[in-house]
């Protein structure tokens, strides 16, 4: 897989995003021009899935703009994908829920087979090409979410706690799936509330708290020395309310 | 009057014996009520696909409407359809009043709004249900389409043969409509009704058995068909 789509950097200037009257994503600013892998941290409700979904363009700001390359997202750019946390699938094959994601991105049929082998094969799922994925586990239907994200070739991958119903096999096995995105060039950012495997992937951090950032820095930096007080808190495992 | 036992009892041999008479009635019956269902069903599901699926101004409205049409009476529905089909009617140059024609029309008005609002109900659902996913792989509705009515076969298939049931079972819209000619229009149900009036009751009995029989099928089909969807 080669990326050929130039998305970054991304440039997300004083988005907010409310909800009624509550202010869910509080004039957020962050850019983000490396293309290396980026953990989202935080608490559950601090803004991360929500912050996910507006770089992704599932969802659009109240305020402010978010650019990938001077481009505003729109959810029809195929260069860029998003997993989410509960993945869907048409109960029919494993090979048809990849093709579906190739005829939705107009892919040349012509490559289909390729791109579908080369998939199946980097998540794992090569044996489970014919099985309907009602007969899937946990596990399996999320290395399907990545391999419908494998197949576009993707210049930037965003996933929202994918790793959160898997047992611990299963995610150190999605996981190497992630790492073959970054290895392949592709963007990896990733929203996650577990301390251990923001370690283990991220080479930066965002840490968002009640819909603010708080921190953007580089993972050793951001764990060795966190600079405010509710990140410290977080990586101390202390609960603030 | 006879006893019941003795109805029944001559009923049974009626069907046993094959009696002409009640396999030509059995026949139009089924043909009638066949035709019109896969009118219906091919109505349906651009109808049911498009009203679950698209989000457009007036949706709510249709949506509604479909369902009031639900709970037409078939008595009004045929006697709209003997005003329209009439000498003096609209269509009554086509001279298809009294005729098998006339009543697959009526069961088809009938059963359209039945199969229509199931599709639609499920299509809704499913839709809903991948609403986000469909976003984040920005796949456009017209994509999701033909995926979502395969994924929702089971129901599509249940939604038909409620369908045939109401339209197998309908009595007053094509007792109007058909005019319950002998060997042209007479049907199950109106041959029940006629025959019934008449105290010609092992007819009647019969034909109810055979009704019966077909409606305890639908069911029993349904019940398989669901099944056979969770057990994999």
């Amino acid at each position: 897989m080669t990326p050929t789509h130039q998305a970054l950097p991304l440039n997300v200037r004083d988005v907010v995003f409310k909800s009624q009257d509550s202010m869910l994503i509080d004039n957020i600013n962050l850019e983000i021009s490396s293309n290396n892998t980026t953990i989202i941290l935080g608490h559950n409700g601090s803004g991360k899935s929500l912050l996910l979904k507006l770089l992704h363009g599932v969802i659009s700001p109240y305020s402010g703009t978010i650019t990938w390359n001077q481009m505003a997202p729109s959810t029809q750019q195929y260069w860029r994908t998003f997993l989410l946390q509960r993945p869907t699938f048409f109960h029919q094959s494993v090979l048809f829920n990849i093709e579906f994601v190739l005829k939705v991105a107009n892919t040349p049929k012509s490559e289909y087979q390729i791109r579908c082998e080369q998939a199946l094969e980097i998540c794992g799922l090569t044996d489970l090409a014919h099985r309907n994925t009602h007969s899937l586990s946990g596990g399996e239907l999320q290395k399907l979410s990545l391999a419908r994200a494998w197949v576009l070739e993707p210049s930037v991958v965003l996933l929202d706690e994918p790793t959160v119903a898997l047992d611990p096999p299963s995610v150190i096995g999605f996981e190497n799936i992630i790492q073959q995105f970054e290895s392949s060039n592709t963007k990896v950012i990733m929203t996650t509330h577990d301390i251990a495997q923001a370690k283990r992937l991220a080479n930066e951090i965002v840490f968002i708290d009640r819909g603010k950032i708080l921190e953007h820095s580089p993972a050793d930096h951001f764990f060795s020395t966190p600079k405010s007080k509710q990140a410290e808190n977080f990586l101390g495992g202390k609960l603030s309310v | 009057m006879q006893d019941v036992q003795g109805i029944l009892l001559t009923a049974v041999q009626l069907i046993i014996k094959l009696e002409p008479e009640l396999i030509e009635i059995v026949l139009l019956s089924l043909q009638v009520s066949i035709t019109a269902v896969v009118i219906a069903t091919l109505l349906s599901i651009p109808i049911g696909t498009v009203l679950g699926a698209y989000q457009f101004r007036g949706r709510e409205f249709l949506t509604g409407i479909l369902n009031a049409l639900m709970g037409l009476p078939p008595v009004v529905v045929g006697l709209a359809l003997y005003l329209i089909l009439s000498r003096s009617g609209p269509l009554g140059d086509l001279e298809l009043l009294f005729s098998s024609t006339a009543m697959i029309i009526a069961q088809c008005i009938l059963v359209t709004p039945i199969i229509s609002s199931l599709i639609q109900q499920t299509i809704a659902d499913l839709h809903k249900q991948h609403d986000l996913q469909f976003k984040a792989l920005g796949a456009p509705t017209h994509h999701t389409l033909v995926p979502m009515l395969i994924d929702a076969r089971t129901s599509l298939f249940t939604a038909i043969l409620a369908g045939f049931g109401r339209a197998s079972a309908e009595v007053g819209a094509v007792l109007i409509v058909g005019g319950n000619i002998n060997h042209v229009t007479r049907v199950m149900t109106t041959t029940i009704a006629l025959e019934t009036s008449k105290g010609n009751l092992e007819l009647a009995m019969a034909l109810g058995i055979i009704l019966l029989i077909i409606s305890f099928s639908i069911t029993s089909l349904m019940i398989i068909v669901r099944r056979s969807q969770t057990h994999y």
